[in-house]
């Protein structure tokens, strides 16, 4: 009996493993990927990179202007705030903040919106009404207010943020996952494993969810950059990390007041923002299109 | 290709000798309807898609039993009854002589182990998460319990028996063309050493020239381990060539069951004989008058009173829209379901091709 | 189909119901607000005297059946801080609240959609490379750094625009500039590739090889099909700007809904918090509906 053409499959050697590299990797916005590395490494290493003390300030020396200005110098390369501390010290603590509460976060809300899409998915009937009603409600409340409510229940703090971004966040995934699930479902091999006699605990753990996971990066990667938004919105409004903590939010709705003498105060932060939530949706959108097509409707 | 050692045995028992039941599976009077959604006026019974009313039929050992009919002949809803993925509204699977839906609370391995499948489309037939080794070995892993080094020996057997080098085992589905994708399926399908393997269209998706390699598998297969086949098809030609007995099913119900070679010399049901008219013959020495169908296949949900093909019918005679005919043997291993044909077994001769309505 | 709509709206119900079940509960946890009304002095008695006035006595499900009976009559309750029926508060503060966003929406269909159909109908081009750079930025920059970074340019440098409060186009522009940028930055996004799904498709194809004029395909073909996601998408947006008018509101100095919300929370004013949150709620329930029914009326498929 003839065997086909073997067509598809190139050895594994490990010059080909540096092709296959290169072709995952393909398109990539490299300088989004950089500045994300860099925020990240800087972010984690923040105690050790950062050349100032975040909470210290000097106020003879405050409101100092960003190096390249008049009076600006070295020592302070980004300028000092009202209370004298340096602001490249500030941003770099801000950065741990807001990639940690970032990530933390959108693991809780994407965890919820699984578990709760497995079930909506699988079992269907007055579960699937019942998971849909939550998620109803949860997108018609404003998430503002009740973070603001949840802010004013728990103490002040990251945690805190992180907990309500996380337990506010779930709903897009659940949505969009159940639609996966559901889609799953439908497919051959999943018939072939009830033929094959698997289990439920099978079926969920061996079946549905390892074929969701490619949704849910790219899902999670497009509310990365909304989630660390929101904290920063959260910050500025004072919810989130108090002072003298720094959390770049909060540096802007601190250094506010000055705006009109002190512009760095204001526009540094805010870049900072920009950059960050940039690069992730840069790669996010690369992720999509390399992952997952079908979600290119979100957002 | 050399021959291989036998597959070790499966765990299922022999049926007892008190049982004379030599057939695989068998059908009896099998109903499933399946009711739609509830309107608005939720006290008012739904109407209920009738997929399958009362068929029967039972395969041997060995056998391969093609079934046909139209998208809408309840095809797929005997394979996945027949599976255990459904459960029949009345009426009976049964394996071995059991009850199948007694065996999957009593003894789901036997049956698991014993029935299998194969479906269309190969793509959608493999997880795309798992390897090919982790697919193939599945149910050697919940069922017989094999192990590590057994295991891979066990699966590297099976690819080789299906034509694929056992160096193919850690690479994902998606890496295949789709051939080698069915073929992978059909390892997954003989690992337990299954009595009978539903195969549902298992050719329709690949490109014609790997069709007949795939077939040739099959029936390499089944030579060296004697599985039955259940071959579900909407093409004749090759439930034709591929089947030892032939069942016809037309809106739910069976309309003509006979031997293969049977059916392309004496098909009696006028159905059948439309569907085998509409096979092209190249050879126009052997062609017929052709005779095409007229209209549609009906509506499940108001299936056409009496014989249910008797509005495409083109020799229907007014019985045949009052009462439904019996599915009988009227020669030996030749059961029709009409009224004109006679106890002697004689087909109704259709009225010539100008007297024929035109659609 | 009518079983469509019939479920839909016990959906919408339920849901309605849900959300004034957990906001009431969440602002009871929140806080107590006799605290911030009677001086320190004040004995246990006193306060439960005023307790008892503002009807925040007693178990909490006596609490939620008098609001709940109220609100189905359109009574919410008497504001804490203000002491006026706080649905009255909310629906004064509302006209200004929908005026912003209207003027948001505006801003979304007229430049977010325009320039994302005309991104998809001639991708590459000039509109489309500099449109998808705003977009991007767009759904990078938080709204209250646009909303200052506005007001320092537009206003304390340039001295275009007034810096905060109510009024007619002058004050509206920037606080809706800021509200709106990622609802822009998304239809701009969303229409264009709604448009290239759309076009690399088999009957749009087939409408070219037909020879069909160029414009034609675009405007009947094209564009009608591409409606139905942008309808969806601009549907959501306009609901979710009501919701982030809070943050625009705060910093422009906008006398709406949003405000009082934040200043409600802050005071822990309880009703208001229950009517604002309620009004919010029915108009994206509402919303949702509408989209939805328009949904299943343009897109046959959909009816069952």
């Amino acid at each position: 009996m003839a065997i086909e053409e073997t067509i598809l499959v190139p050895p594994r050697t490990s010059r080909n493993y540096v092709l296959m590299a290169r072709e995952v990797f393909r398109g990539v916005p490299i300088p989004a990927l950089l500045f994300l590395v860099l925020i990240l490494v800087v972010g984690m290493a923040a105690p050790w990179v950062a050349p100032h003390d975040p909470r210290a300030g000097d106020l003879a020396r405050s409101l100092l202007p960003p190096v390249w200005s008049a009076e600006g110098t070295w020592t302070y390369p980004l300028g000092t705030d009202q209370q004298g501390r340096d602001i490249l010290s500030r941003l770099i603590a801000g950065a741990r903040v807001s990639l940690l509460v970032g990530f933390t976060a959108v693991g809780v809300s994407g965890s919820i919106g699984l578990l709760l899409a497995l079930v909506a998915g699988f079992y269907g009937g007055w579960a699937d009404a019942v998971v849909g009603r939550l998620i109803d409600v949860m997108l018609a409340l404003p998430f503002l207010l009740i973070a603001l409510v949840l802010a004013t229940i728990l103490e002040p703090g990251v945690r805190t943020v992180i907990i309500v971004l996380g337990l506010t966040g779930w709903a897009t995934y659940a949505r969009i996952l159940r639609g996966e699930v559901l889609r799953i479902r439908s497919q051959d091999y999943l018939k072939l494993a009830r033929v094959g006699g698997c289990s439920t605990t099978r079926i969920l753990f061996k079946y549905i969810t390892p074929n969701l996971t490619n949704t849910f990066v790219v899902l999670a990667s497009l509310q990365l950059g909304v989630t660390i938004l929101s904290e920063a919105t959260l910050s500025f409004l004072g919810i989130g990390v108090r002072a003298p903590e720094a959390a770049w939010g909060l540096m802007l709705s601190e250094g506010r007041q000055y705006i009109t003498f002190a512009w760095w105060l204001v526009v540094l932060p805010g870049v900072a923002i920009v950059l960050t939530v940039l690069s992730i949706n840069m790669l996010g959108d690369w992720l999509r299109v390399r992952l997952d097509p079908r979600l290119r409707q979100v957002g | 290709m050399p021959p291989t050692e036998a597959l070790p045995a499966a765990t299922t028992t022999e049926p007892s000798s008190a049982e004379p039941d030599v057939s695989v599976i068998s059908v009896h009077d099998l109903v499933k309807h399946f009711p739609l959604q509830r309107g608005l006026r939720f006290w008012v019974e739904p109407p209920t898609v009738r997929a399958l009313d009362g068929v029967s039929f039972s395969i041997a050992r060995g056998q391969t039993y093609g079934l046909v009919g139209e998208s809408g002949s309840g095809k797929s809803t005997i394979a996945n009854l027949l599976l255990g993925l459904e459960t029949p509204t009345s009426g009976e699977v049964l394996f071995s002589g059991q009850p199948v839906q007694r065996l999957l609370k009593s003894d789901a391995r036997t049956y698991r182990t014993g029935v299998q499948a194969v479906f269309q489309n190969p793509n959608a037939s493999l997880n795309p998460r798992m390897r090919v080794a982790e697919i193939v070995g599945e149910l050697l892993q919940l069922h017989l319990k094999l192990k590590g080094e057994a295991r891979t020996r066990r699966v590297a057997e099976l690819l080789t028996l299906v034509g694929l080098p056992p160096t193919y085992a850690q690479r994902f589905p998606h890496e295949f063309s789709g051939g080698q994708q069915q073929r992978i399926a059909i390892a997954r399908a003989i690992s337990t050493n299954p009595r009978l393997i539903v195969l549902d269209e298992p050719v329709s998706a690949l490109d014609v020239s790997i069709r007949a390699q795939v077939l040739n598998l099959l029936s390499d297969l089944q030579q060296q381990f004697g599985m039955s086949y259940l071959l579900i098809a909407h093409d004749l030609a090759v439930v034709q060539r591929v089947s030892d007995v032939v069942g016809v099913l037309y809106l739910g119900k069976m309309v003509e069951e006979c031997a293969s070679e049977e059916l392309t010399e004496n098909p009696l049901h006028p159905y059948t004989r439309a569907l085998l008219d509409s096979v092209p013959i190249p050879d126009p020495a052997r062609r017929r008058e052709r005779q095409p169908i007229q209209g549609e296949i009906g509506s499940a949900l108001n299936p056409p009173s009496g014989c249910r093909f008797h509005p495409r019918c083109p020799v229907a005679i007014d019985r045949c829209s009052v009462e439904e005919p019996p599915l009988i043997e009227v020669l030996p291993g030749h059961r029709v379901a009409c009224h004109l044909v006679d106890a002697t077994g004689v087909a109704p001769e259709p009225p010539l091709p100008e007297t024929a309505e035109v659609a | 189909m009518a079983r469509y709509f019939v479920t839909r709206m016990l959906q919408a119900g339920i849901t309605l119901w849900l959300v004034t079940v957990l906001v009431f509960v969440l602002v009871r946890l929140s806080g107590d607000p006799i605290q911030l009304l009677v001086s320190p002095e004040a004995t246990t008695a006193e306060i439960e005297l005023v307790r008892q006035n503002y009807g925040l006595d007693g178990p909490w499900l006596d609490q939620y059946v008098t609001f709940l009976t109220g609100a189905l009559q359109g009574d919410f309750g008497s504001s804490i801080r203000f002491k006026e029926p706080a649905m009255e508060l909310v629906l004064e503060r509302l006209p200004a609240t929908i005026k912003l966003a209207a003027a948001g929406m505006a801003l979304t269909i007229g430049f977010g959609l325009t320039v994302g159909v005309i991104s998809g109908l001639r991708p590459s081009g000039f509109v489309d490379r500099v449109g998808s750079m705003i977009a991007l930025l767009g759904q990078a920059v938080p709204a209250f750094w646009l909303a200052i970074m506005l007001i320092l340019v537009f206003s304390v440098q340039l001295g275009w625009f007034p810096t905060s409060g109510y009024g007619g186009f002058m004050h509206m522009i920037l606080p809706a500039i800021a509200l709106s940028h990622f609802s822009t930055a998304a239809l701009m996004r969303l229409s264009r590739s709604a448009i290239l799904d759309v076009t690399g498709s088999d009957y749009v194809r087939l409408a070219h090889l037909k020879g069909v004029h160029p414009f034609r395909v675009a405007t009947r073909h094209v564009l009608r099909n591409a409606a139905i996601p942008i309808v969806t998408l601009a549907s959501v947006q306009l609901i979710g700007m009501l919701n982030g008018a809070i943050v625009t509101e705060t910093i422009f100095a906008w006398p709406g809904v949003g405000r009082l919300m934040i200043d409600s929370v802050n005071a822990r004013d309880f009703p208001v918090i229950q009517a604002g949150v309620f009004v919010t709620a029915v108009m994206f329930i509402a919303g949702n509906l509408i989209v939805d029914f328009t949904y299943a009326l343009l897109d046959p498929r959909i009816r069952y």
